[in-house]
């Protein structure tokens, strides 16, 4: 059974480049940290699917589509990493003893 | 989007019967009285994903409109033999682009990345 | 839809083309064969094809030898008195086979095959993709 197919969403504008987690250095709470980071690469994440819808459906560049997807996992990758990292530091953070 | 699992199954199974029209286009190439075949699937797909509520897209087989010869058999081979190198290649290309997307939920859930 | 029906469909085209380049090349060699009058000329045969549909849903299955048609058995009589097998009139039978059309149908025939075969490399390709997916 063929299950139906949703509306592709509005392209987003170009995506920043990976490691905006890195980017909030100062200000803001450390949970408002992780959200922009995971927001960013959800973006690439949508851009490199409707790409690929795009490609699938014969419209649009399979290989525009293939280097969004490439971007994302990338991007992911990195934030996946950083995010990983940050969490570890601030467990070790709560867990100091004074 | 999370619908492209869906969105690029649906395109492998209309290659897949792509590729299967195509081979029997081929083999009754001269078959008298036999009239070719045609998939089509692009369309009905991005009918779906313009449309404001998605939709159910189906894959489509016609009767080719070509003109049948003296035996009443209307397949150009050298047009399905492009037919076949075509629907390969995007076959190839869409189960790169599934792949892609299980690698990136895959180490988006903590696995590995490649 | 099954990558195998593209299979066994190519390969069904493959036999009916190898079948055609068979009876074909048959004709050739016997196409200057002579028989008495009394006799039966050589009868040139051509295979019948029909397509399959074999599958539930009726789409196309690929294609069938239906059976070999064969070529009128009277050929044509003609005047060859230094033949062995000649008559009292110096009549003979020969085939009634066109040596044209059957290079023809041999160079169509042997297309055919080479078609079915490239068909049938791009569908296994095709499901060499599909056993990378998940991998």
């Amino acid at each position: 059974m063929i299950p139906p197919i949703a509306p592709l969403p509005p392209l987003p504008a170009t995506p920043p480049a990976g490691g905006a987690a890195a980017a909030d250095a100062s200000g803001g709470t450390f949970s408002n940290a992780i959200t922009q980071a995971l927001d960013s690469v959800q973006q690439t994440q949508t851009t490199a699917s409707t790409a690929e819808a795009q490609a699938a459906a014969g419209q649009g560049s399979v290989s525009d589509a293939l280097i969004d997807a490439t971007d994302a996992s990338l991007a992911t990758q990195v934030t996946v990493a950083l995010t990983n990292k940050a969490v570890t530091a601030f467990t070790d953070v709560m867990n100091l003893q004074f | 989007m999370d619908q492209i699992l869906n969105v690029l199954q649906f395109a492998l199974d209309g290659l897949s019967q792509q590729q299967q029209v195509v081979a029997n286009n081929l083999a009754n190439a001269d078959t008298p009285g036999f009239t070719a075949q045609q998939v089509n699937f692009e369309s009905s797909l991005q009918q779906a994903l313009a449309s404001p509520n998605g939709g159910q897209a189906t894959v489509t087989v016609t009767d080719s409109p070509d003109a049948p010869g003296s035996n009443g058999n209307n397949v150009d081979t050298g047009n399905q033999l492009v037919a076949a190198d075509q629907t390969t290649l995007q076959y190839q290309t869409t189960v790169e682009m599934l792949n892609a997307q299980y690698r990136l939920i895959q180490g988006a859930a903590g696995g590995s990345f490649s | 839809m099954s990558l195998f029906g593209a299979f066994n469909i190519s390969a069904s085209g493959i036999d009916a083309a190898q079948t055609w380049i068979n009876t074909t090349a048959g004709n050739i060699a016997n196409a200057n064969d002579v028989a008495p009058v009394s006799g039966k000329a050589y009868q040139a045969q051509t295979p019948v094809y029909t397509p399959t549909t074999s599958l539930p849903d009726g789409s196309g299955d690929g294609v069938a030898v239906a059976g070999i048609d064969l070529g009128d058995s009277t050929g044509i009589v003609e005047s060859d008195p230094t033949s062995p097998l000649a008559n009292s009139q110096g009549l003979v039978r020969v085939p009634d086979v066109s040596m044209g059309q059957q290079l023809v149908n041999l160079v169509q025939a042997q297309n055919d095959y080479q078609a079915n075969t490239a068909a049938l490399e791009r569908a296994k390709t095709a499901y060499q993709a599909a056993l990378t997916l998940g991998q």
